[in-house]
Order: C-alpha cells, then structure tokens, then sequence
C-alpha cells in the first residue's frame, strides 16, 4: 500500500509560485517522455491549467506537485495514444535533428524513443520525477513488480543505446 | 553503461532542456481556464436540452447503461488443466474491470470503472464493487454510494479490503466503508478514518509502525521515530530494539504463529529483531549486508531475507537470498536473476514472478516454472507481482489478470481471473 499525502493539512500555497516552482521540472519530464518540446510546454500548461480550477482545494494538499505531475502525465499518456506515437515519435526525433537542439539532448529523446512506452514512462518518473517504484505503481495504477520489471528492461536498453553510440562517435 | 553513468545523463539532460522552456504564465493558464468554462456551460445547456428531450438519451451519452449484462461465461480450462480462465462479469453492471482483490482462497472484491483511468477530473464516471465468497465463480454487485461517482483528480479509486466483509473504497479524500458485505456503506472524511481503515493497514493482530500524525492511508510530518502501536494507537509494552527512523526502509511482519518481526534498513544492512510475547521481550537477530526486505510464511514458520526491495529500485545484487535456521542466516542458492516480485508461502516455498513475463517457484534450493503462469512464454509488459494471503493462497497480480494459486507447496491449482 502506497500512502498518500493528507489533504487538507497545510496553508494553501500562492497558485504563481507554485507554477514558477514546476513548471520546468514537469516541462522536461514530458519532453523526455513525448520527444516534442512544444507538446510538452503545451501540456504541462494545460495540467496547470487544470489545477489552477481546483486549487482552492488541491492548493491546500501537503504536495499538490504530485497531482500537477499526476495529472500533466494523465494528459501526455491520453495525447500519446491519440496519435499513435511510435510513429509520429520517431518523426519527430528525426525533425528535431534538423531543429538543432544540443546533440546530448537528442541523444537521451533518440534514446528513449526506442523504448515500449511502458518503459520509457517508468524510466523518465524514476529519473526525473524522482519517484520511487511504489509511487510509480501508484501513479501508473499498475503491480510494483511491472513497474521494477519495466525499470529493468527500460534501463537495459537505454544503456545499451547509448553505449553504441558512444562508441560510433568514437569510432 | 553503468547505472551511475545513466543518472548523470539524465541530471545532465534536465540541467540543459529546463531553460529552453518558456511558460506562457499564469495569466494564460487563467484565461485558458475561463474559456473552458464558458465552454462547459454551453455543453450543459445541451446536456439539459436533451435531457428535456429524453433522459434516456442523456444518460446513453453518460454512458450509464443499466441494462443487465449477460451472465458470465463458462469457464475454460486450459489443455493441462491446471489453469481455469475466468471472465469476472457482474450482471448489471457497466465500466472495465478495474481492480481485483482477494483477501483468501474464496473471498474477493471487483472494482468496475466506466471512466478511462487517465482521464482524470472526469464528470460521468460510475463506479460498481463486486464481492465473490467462492473464489471468483460467482459475483454479487453491491450498490456504492452516489459519492464513489464523483470526479477525482488524485487518480483512480482504490480497494482497502479486510476480509470478506469489511472494505473500504479510498476515493480522492474520503473513505467509503463497508462493514456488512457491501450491503450498506458509510462515508468518511480523510481527517476522521474509521477503525476499519487501521486494521487494513495493520497486521492480523492490529499492530502497525506508525507517526503519530499519520491517519489511515495518508501520511502526516515525518517524525524523528516511529513507533510500534496497537490498535488505535495503543502504546505497546516495549519498543523494537532498532533504530526506526521514518525516512528509513522499514518493514512490520505478523506470522501466523503471533511472532511480530520488524525490520529496519540501515544502509547497506537489515537489522532485526522478533518478539513473540506481544512486545513484552524482543530478540535482535544478525544484521544482514546485502539484504533489503524480510519475507515471513503465513504459518509464520520459515523467515527469509531477500535482495530485491518491495519498494525502491537496485540494479546491483537482487537476487541474494537467505532462510533462518535457528538464529543464523543462512544463504541460500540466489533467486533466478529474471525475479522480479518474491513473497514466502508455507512449507519452504518462495513463488517468483519474473520481470519478462511467467513465474514460478523457488523451493529446495533450486527454481521450477509454473507453466499456469506463462511458463517459459516471455511475453512483453506480461511481468506480474506476487503476493501470498493468510491462508497461504498465491495471489499473482499481472496487466492482463489476476491469477489465484489453491492448494498447498507447489501442487497448486490456478485460477486466471480477467
């Protein structure tokens, strides 16, 4: 059983310092995720937009980060599947080469792209969300077990990607 | 690549990428919001148009339909018949199969959902609970209050079960309890948890390691010491000899023989210590490098310690395993390096998930499929997560179904219910 943070149990915070405060954070995290710097802004505009609705409410949670996160990853997981991303990841990947973004960053988004969605959701939450297995599980509403074994394989083969790279470059 | 090496380049790629983005402010955020809900009014005065019309049509559009489903299909059994397939339909009652609990061999809950887990902040959802008293043949709805219907944005609902009984649904703050087999429910606020919602965190006998802030599922400040207590908070005689810190990986374990074991991590080692008077005396065991969580079987006989932790992520060393023999800790010939969930069954039986899909057991030092379970098929995303009930039912929680495992040892029979 994961616990939760308490509602309810702090002052409500200042809704533009909250923004300030994760906006960036959660920006990176779905760029990672999505490979589309523009979905990403969008979309974590739209989750913070969300909350902004309720924030009476959630503004008063312990970590209303958690539900900002929860759900600008709810929205990036829905906008994911709507377009059929494995396609349309890769094509943007390939754009973004000639868009020139650092070539670090290309090589982390190329990266990941080659992993199951699955994979590639768990790695970014681990890495940049900082969440651990069980709060993964917990937002993701799937068994620990899935999650850890997603981790596994996710991490695998990310460092294998990279380490062939790494390798070409040198070569 | 090492693992150290791979968070660095995360660090890295976060330090560079956060800059290049440019929030549209709150201003925007603001403005967004007012247009939805110009928006929404427009849709609702639709919605009270058809409504007029027909409400019939209205709720179609909600998607309540409370037509009767058909009934449930005979189950089909697999070509070795070890492996009976269950479809859990409920008459009545609409929405996807959302999560599956049982509490022992015959008695479970099913939460339905006709909302998609992602869409959250969703207006027309419904929400049914199910109960089963013959391991998942048959399945009776019970009503939930309107209340388990309402939009939430801290994610999907959750199942608290006791037994088969007493639940409670955790939606967003509040706690809906059922005493009386979901016949009738109670609703309560998160900052007024009932008894009920304790005892599901707690062991049979009620204890559980708690902050003093903490109510029910959600946690309060982290304290400086957490601290062993009884039901409702009842101070114990003595506390567990080890350095509790809240932040730090700990574990409370009740066997089946009444011997309460708490575990605490202290970097690279579990220390531990057992009473079996209620608390009244403690004995330490040997700490243990390496080790990262205790299993105990529900007879409370064999204590094993494992590598793999139930809540944090290693790349290194997982698969390490060791069993009490009288005072000592005794490694064992390590779990399959694909393990990814273990829990303790009676008898000296250790059944195993696998991270690619399938599981097992491990028992006299060595690991044996269990084809029920996939067996050797890796399918991908089929990996699932093992957990034993008080009566020494394996439970086998995967993306595609829950499997139930009866019987005693590694002569089981397996259930598939989806």
């Amino acid at each position: 059983m994961t616990e939760r943070h308490r509602p309810g149990a702090s002052p409500p915070l200042d809704f533009t310092g909250f923004y300030e405060a994760h906006f960036h954070r959660l920006a990176v995290q779905l760029y990672a995720y999505l490979g589309d710097h523009a979905e990403a802004q969008d979309l974590t505009q739209e989750a913070f937009c969300r909350v902004l609705e309720r924030w009476d409410r959630i503004g008063a949670y312990d970590d209303p980060s958690a539900w900002v996160r929860r759900v600008a990853w709810n929205l990036a997981t829905s906008r994911l599947r709507r377009v059929r991303t494995a396609v349309r990841h890769l094509a943007r990947q390939r754009e973004e080469h000639v868009a020139g973004p650092g070539p670090d960053r290309v090589a982390l988004t190329d990266a990941l792209a080659t992993l199951p969605t699955n994979q590639r959701r768990a790695v970014v939450l681990h890495h940049l969300a900082q969440l651990s297995v069980a709060e993964i599980a917990d937002q993701l509403g799937a068994p620990e077990g899935t999650v850890r074994s997603w981790l596994t394989r996710g991490r695998a083969a990310l460092a294998r990607h990279l380490t062939d790279r790494q390798e070409a470059h040198r070569a | 690549m090492r693992e150290t090496d791979l968070d660095d380049v995360f660090t890295e790629f976060e330090a560079r990428t956060a800059p290049t983005f440019r929030p549209p402010g709150v201003a925007d955020a603001a403005r967004r919001v007012r247009d939805r809900r110009r928006r929404r009014r427009g849709l609702l005065a639709g919605v009270a148009a058809l409504l007029l019309a027909g409400p019939g049509g209205a709720y179609a559009m909600a998607g309540r339909d409370d037509a009767p489903t058909p009934p449930a299909p005979d189950p089909s059994a697999s070509p070795d018949d070890r492996l009976v397939e269950r479809t859990v339909a409920v008459p009545g009652v609409p929405g996807e199969l959302r999560q599956l609990q049982f509490v022992d061999a015959r008695h479970g809950w099913a939460l339905f959902d006709t909302c998609d887990r992602e869409d959250v902040g969703s207006t027309d959802c419904r929400r049914d609970l199910a109960r089963t008293a013959d391991g998942g043949v048959t399945w009776q709805r019970t009503a939930l209050p309107a209340a388990a219907d309402e939009p939430n944005l801290a994610g999907p609902p959750y199942l608290l079960p006791l037994d088969g009984r007493r639940i409670t649904v955790v939606i967003g703050d509040r706690y809906l309890v059922s005493t009386d087999g979901g016949a009738s429910f109670t609703d309560h606020p998160v900052s007024t948890p009932p008894e009920v919602i304790d005892l599901a965190l707690a062991t049979d006998s009620g204890y559980s390691l708690r902050c003093p802030q903490d109510q029910g599922v959600f946690s309060g400040p982290s304290c400086p010491r957490p601290r062993l207590v009884g039901i409702g908070g009842a101070p114990v005689p003595v506390q567990p000899p080890l350095n509790l810190r809240s932040e730090s990986d700990k574990q409370l374990v009740e066997g089946g023989d009444g011997r309460l074991w708490v575990t605490a991590r202290e970097g690279d080692r579990l220390t531990m210590a057992v009473t079996d008077d209620r608390a009244a005396t403690w004995r330490t065991l040997p700490a243990v490098a390496g080790a990262a969580r205790l299993l105990v079987s529900p007879d409370g006989l064999d204590a094993w310690l494992v590598g793999i932790s139930d809540t944090s992520f290693s790349a290194t060393d997982p698969n390490r395993l060791w069993k009490l023999v009288g005072d000592r800790w005794q490694e064992q010939p390590g779990l399959p390096d694909d393990t990814s969930t273990v829990a303790a069954a009676n008898g000296g039986v250790l059944p195993v998930t696998s991270a690619y899909g399938g599981g097992g057991y491990w028992y006299d030092k060595r690991y044996v499929d269990e084809p029920a379970l996939g067996g050797p098929v890796r399918a991908d995303d089929e990996s699932a997560s093992v957990q034993v009930l008080p009566d020494d039912t394996i439970v086998v929680t995967g993306q595609t179904g829950t499997f139930l495992g009866t019987g005693s040892g590694v002569d089981r029979s397996w259930t598939r219910l989806s």
